[in-house]
């Protein structure tokens, strides 16, 4: 994914940082000392991705044991954090649905909606509401990989059309902006929407003890969406799609489209059974929560026996005894379809959090944490929100989602705590801050494979990628700081 | 898949989602108090 010399740069700078770290006179304890070595090698190799970003996490943490930071037992025991059978059972859901095409057959059916074809806002905000809806469910770059093709295909008959009046200019890039900024903003509405959601949410929960339920997630995620994706239309509309101008070819090419699609697959029903009785489980404790209160026995019982995780591996078990054809003995998720999910996620996830927590047990965390309050000077919590999000933004800028995460959210939960501030809100606007970073093509691979079109300029994805950076810095501050109390309690 | 196959198919997929959501249930009232 990185550019030759950023790799190249990560082989000789992750020694030198190793080392550096090593001989420098830190004032801490032998065990934080050569976390701090190994910790900053690691971060660079992050963020150059010299090397396979999850085999990384996997040196950083067997280094640890062989430098005498930790035992085994301890070092390697995130790895089995439940949140890791999260992503295990959610991302062979998102298998199936793909497998089956079933994204496909939502896309076509928004697209076709009374009303949406003849307008290009209206078929700009059809798409992009699209790929953030799905995205809520499935990766996001999967989510752009799927509405890529139909986005094209759109564009390509729209084009191709001999009545009418011509496409706006500017349209084909505000409808592929669409799509990548869309899928992004998605991946922030729901715990399992991106990576870094769970990586926050497993911070939060394994060093402050504060379990926050899929319902509360989406209580602040789906009122964030909204925020941004009003503006991403707004400002993708007003340069690409302006009122006033009329279309005509959509609905017969969605149209079209959606007869190939013929009728639902038994596969198609089985996934959409397996999934919308998972996302059922995920949100029946926040209801029971809302209605009988968060105290009650029955909201307590269920959350304890139906944790997110445990809910994801019945939802994707269901996927191997659901039949889809009984004479052949094939069911809705052939095996080999399963062991395609993004193992490296789950990985980089058990190694990120691995690190994190040595880092909390040596003490390097605090260290850490009170070097900054003494360097930065904030003392507030809305100034630190703040600050955290705009870091994680800065960072995931650069460097992926799941790695501004892996790094930003153990920092600020160390920096609040020796600052004396409640880390929870924090570590909350952090992890939101990491799906930021919409300015350039290796921001994101959303980005990049839109950018792989050839049909948007590297100015206008800078241009509104970095208003909708500033946009959705100024969104998280407002939605954390207001609602986060109401909803979190803290 | 002939007409009757997945006719199977599709009755078995609803007995198999309905034995799954039944035994849930089984495993809950089991447990939540």
């Amino acid at each position: 994914m990185g550019e030759p010399w950023r790799e190249r740069a990560g082989v000789v700078l992750a020694p030198l940082a190793f080392a550096a770290l090593w001989f420098a006179p830190l004032g801490l304890s032998t065990e934080a000392h050569r976390l701090a070595a190994i910790m900053g090698a690691v971060v660079v190799l992050w963020v150059t991705e010299a090397i396979p970003m999850a085999m990384t996490a996997f040196l950083g943490v067997a280094a640890s044991v062989a430098l005498g930071v930790a035992p085994a037992s301890v070092a390697f025991a995130p790895f089995a954090d439940p949140l890791i059978f999260l992503f295990v059972g959610t991302f062979m859901l998102a298998q199936a649905i793909f497998f089956h095409g079933l994204d496909r057959r939502f896309a076509f059916a928004i697209l076709s909606l009374p009303g949406v074809g003849d307008r290009p806002w209206r078929v700009l905000v059809a798409y992009a509401s699209v790929a953030c809806l799905i995205s809520m469910w499935i990766s996001n770059t999967a989510t752009v990989a799927m509405m890529f093709p139909i986005g094209l295909s759109l564009l390509g008959a729209l084009e191709s059309r001999r009545d009418g009046a011509p496409l706006p200019a500017g349209f084909a890039t505000a409808l592929l902006l669409a799509n990548a900024f869309g899928a992004s903003i998605g991946g922030m509405g729901t715990p399992v929407g991106t990576p870094p959601n769970l990586i926050g949410l497993g911070f939060i929960r394994r060093e402050l003890g504060v379990d926050l339920p899929f319902f509360s997630w989406m209580a602040l995620g789906v009122p964030l969406c909204a925020v941004l994706m009003g503006w991403m239309v707004f400002d993708l509309g007003r340069a690409g799609a302006p009122a006033g101008t009329r279309l005509t070819g959509v609905s017969q090419l969605v149209g079209a489209q959606r007869a190939e699609l013929g009728p639902w697959s038994r596969g198609e029903k089985n996934s959409l059974f397996a999934f919308a009785a998972t996302v059922f489980f995920w949100v029946l404790p926040g209801i029971v929560a809302l209605v009988a209160g968060q105290d009650s026995p029955l909201y307590r019982s269920l959350s304890a026996l139906l944790p997110e995780a445990v809910v994801a591996l019945f939802g994707a078990g269901l996927l191997f005894v659901l039949p889809t054809n009984l004479r052949r003995h094939e069911f809705t998720l052939p095996w080999h379809e399963a062991v395609k999910i993004d193992w490296w996620i789950v990985f980089l996830y058990g190694g990120g959090i691995a690190l994190g927590t040595l880092a909390f047990k040596t003490g390097l965390a605090d260290a850490l944490g009170s070097a900054l309050t003494s360097l930065l000077g904030v003392r507030s919590e809305l100034g630190l929100i703040a600050l955290s999000t705009s870091l994680a933004a800065l960072l995931s800028e650069t460097t992926s989602n799941t790695a501004a995460a892996n790094m930003v959210v153990p920092v600020v939960i160390a920096f609040a705590r020796s600052a004396g501030i409640d880390p929870v809100l924090p570590a909350l606007a952090a992890t939101m801050g990491s799906s930021l970073g919409f300015m350039l093509p290796v921001s994101t691979p959303c980005n990049a494979i839109v950018y792989g079109s050839g049909r948007i300029p590297l100015t206008s994805m800078m241009r509104h990628g970095v208003l909708l950076d500033v946009a959705g810095i100024a969104a998280i501050v407002a939605v954390v700081s207001l609602l986060g109390p109401l909803v979190v309690g803290h | 898949m002939t007409h009757y196959e997945s006719l199977w198919t599709d009755l078995a997929s609803l007995a198999v989602a309905g034995a799954s959501l039944a035994f849930l249930a089984f495993m809950l009232t089991a447990t939540v108090k």
